[in-house]
């Protein structure tokens, strides 16, 4: 009677906990937990990693049971089997990926923007570039609202159209400002599932030369530098928008998202 | 005689088996994921898409943040199964009464875990002896009443309305959804296979078959431990310390058996979960149901579905639900509420024990049951 073959093998606990165990070890020691998980939830991801490790190192003692027979493995058990290997290999054929803002939102229609209409100036503009700009983040403005009203700012991010914004680009012009492109990163909490896409409309300075006349051909073309104005526009729902002073193409962040439970690391 | 330290546990046995077990239908569940990660895998061969790049981040989000969850609800009820004593659950269950049905959502302070480690600790309480209806309440306010959840629910929100009707929700929704199913058949309720494994709902024979059967461990151990079952009653020098050890050890290894075991089980129907979730995530965009947030039964039910397809933590939930904003109070608790209890993973793992049509009518009355608590708070602003 044979009492151990291949499919014994497959069907143990230890081969099928072998991916979940590479899985966590992975995400952790790859370096690309901060796609996924925001800094505060990392810690579990170590532990759970090594957790999974003792786990598995614990299953490989497996031994078939005295005096039982060995059976072929069923195709039932060779597709749980398999199964248990979907996180892997999507982390290890597709990720890290951080979330882009393309594909994620419906389309609003919006009227034809008149490029040759001068915007509708803003009150209070700031007497010349070369501000104290203050490193800011996203977060920091739309919780401070109001008060950073009129604040110079140095923000890190990405340019994509106005389609992409839903209602923001709507919302901005019933508040009296023309936008002319989305500035935008993702903020997360707990992970990449609850990330939401924090976003600015920018607007052109009401200055002639202060910002770079081509600055929209930085429109989706990776992580840029906004120095501008923060400006807060009251509308059915209020709207952050940055009048543009100077546009930088700059190297992605260690941390692509903002974290609500900590301050937004910049660079 | 046999020394197999895994003949007292069924899952152990089971880990054990070299035979092929009943799958449970859990097949067909893994061929669907098997199929759908195909799906998204085989475009590769064209180039990147940006939707796979979403679903990716999803899912291995998903999965990274909530599997320490369910790793950590398996070591729980792991525990519970090795040392919970047998009869202790329905002895405390029959005294109570219908009392223990609200009073068994009260032991989530006690077993504290998030919705992803709770369906594993409910199949140990089951296992254990606790009717189904204190079992079901356990289920569904555990994952709320857990002190880390009220404590981010309050951090995301600064409002103390926020935790303390969270709780009172949970605890609402759970009690009643346990008494008005308190009459249903178990064959109605479990997967055939799973009620097959339920001593604890055969009280007699169930407790007379584990009694023999830790007899039976006890002594299997002390003649392993003593090189031969007849060495036993003939020693006379003290135990050494390996022996001394060895029932310990046979228990730590029960453990991580039953942990092992659990863990591999839900996972599957926990993938399949969390695959469905993060393609809807991918292709419904996130301000679909945004136009719906002023109405007073259309903002509550838009803030349920959100919850429904999100499937996220319990213990993080409350800072997305904090973003909307545009909804009232009362959608949000709605939210809040209903996310721990019954979202897209969870139903999958529900499906580990019980049936559709089970699963069907107790989602139906958790919806309806959840909604008619938001409607009642909609004077609070």
């Amino acid at each position: 009677m044979k009492r151990f073959n291949a499919a014994c093998l497959l069907r143990s606990p230890a081969a099928r906990l072998a991916p979940w165990t590479a899985f966590y070890l992975a995400a952790a020691l790859g370096g690309s937990l901060h796609y996924y998980i925001a800094p505060w939830q990392q810690g579990v991801i170590w532990v759970s990693a090594a957790a999974l490790l003792l786990l598995w190192l614990s299953a490989v003692d497996w031994r078939p049971r005295p005096g039982a027979k060995a059976q072929p493995l069923r195709p039932a058990e060779a597709l749980e089997g398999l199964a248990h290997w979907a996180p892997l290999l999507l982390l290890l054929l597709i990720g890290p990926t951080e979330l882009s803002a393309a594909g994620g939102f419906t389309p609003t229609p919006l009227p034809e923007v008149k490029t040759e209409q001068t915007p509708p100036p803003l009150p209070e503009q700031p007497e010349a570039p070369g501000l104290p700009y203050r490193e800011s983040g996203f977060i920091e403005l739309y919780t401070l609202g109001p008060v950073a009203d009129g604040m110079p700012v140095r923000l890190l991010g990405r340019l994509t159209g106005l389609e992409q914004g839903g209602d923001l680009a709507a919302r901005a012009r019933a508040g009296g400002v023309e936008p002319r492109a989305l500035f935008y990163r993702f903020g997360i909490t707990c992970c990449a599932a609850d990330g939401q896409m924090l976003a600015a409309v920018l607007v052109d300075s009401p200055v002639p030369g202060w910002a770079q006349p081509d600055w929209y051909s930085f429109i989706d073309t990776g992580w840029v530098e906004v120095q501008g104005e923060a400006r807060y526009i009251e509308a059915d729902s209020p709207v952050l928008a940055i009048v543009v002073h100077q546009i930088s193409n700059a190297e992605p962040p260690d941390e692509p998202y903002e974290y609500s439970l900590s301050p937004a690391p910049l660079h | 005689m046999q020394t197999q330290r895994g003949a007292y546990h069924p899952a152990v046995s089971a880990e054990h088996s070299h035979s092929a077990a009943p799958r449970d239908g859990r097949w067909l569940v893994a061929l669907a994921l098997v199929l759908g990660s195909l799906a998204v895998l085989l475009p590769l061969l064209g180039g990147r898409a940006p939707w796979q790049e979403r679903f990716s981040a999803y899912f291995i989000s998903i999965v990274l943040q909530s599997a320490p969850y369910m790793l950590l609800g398996a070591l729980i009820a792991g525990t519970m199964e090795r040392f919970l004593p047998q009869s202790w659950l329905p002895s405390a269950a029959a005294r109570l009464g219908t009392a223990g049905i609200p009073a068994a959502a009260l032991l989530a302070p006690i077993f504290p875990s998030c919705e992803c480690g709770i369906v594993s600790v409910g199949r140990t309480l089951l296992r254990k002896g606790l009717p189904l209806p204190h079992t079901l309440s356990y289920l569904l306010a555990g994952p709320i009443l857990n002190p880390v959840v009220m404590l981010t629910t309050w951090l995301a929100f600064q409002d103390w309305r926020y935790p303390a009707l969270r709780a009172l929700g949970g605890f609402l929704v759970a009690s009643l959804t346990g008494l008005i199913l308190r009459r249903l058949p178990l064959d109605f309720a479990f997967r055939p296979q799973f009620l097959a494994g339920l001593n604890g709902a055969l009280p007699e024979a169930g407790r007379s078959r584990i009694h023999i059967r830790r007899i039976a461990y006890d002594a299997a151990l002390y003649a392993h431990a003593s090189g031969s079952a007849a060495a036993a009653p003939t020693l006379e020098l003290p135990p050494s310390l390996g022996q001394r050890l060895a029932p310990f050890g046979g228990s730590v290894r029960q453990v991580l058996a039953h942990v092992r075991s659990d863990f591999l089980e839900m996972s599957v129907y926990f993938l399949f979960g969390v695959f469905i979730a993060s393609a809807m995530k991918t292709f419904i965009p996130p301000s679909t149901f945004s136009h719906l947030a002023a109405g007073t039964v259309s903002g509550p039910l838009a803030m349920m579905v959100t919850a429904f397809v999100l499937s996220l933590c319990s213990e993080a939930d409350a800072f997305p639900a904090a973003s909307f904003t545009e909804f009232s109070l009362n959608a949000k608790l709605a939210f809040l509420v209903l996310g721990p209890m019954l979202d897209i993973k969870l139903l999958m793992m529900y499906r580990s024990m019980f049936r559709s049509r089970f699963v069907a009518a107790f989602a139906s009355l958790v919806v309806v049951l959840v909604l008619a608590f938001a409607l009642a708070l909609g004077g609070l602003r």
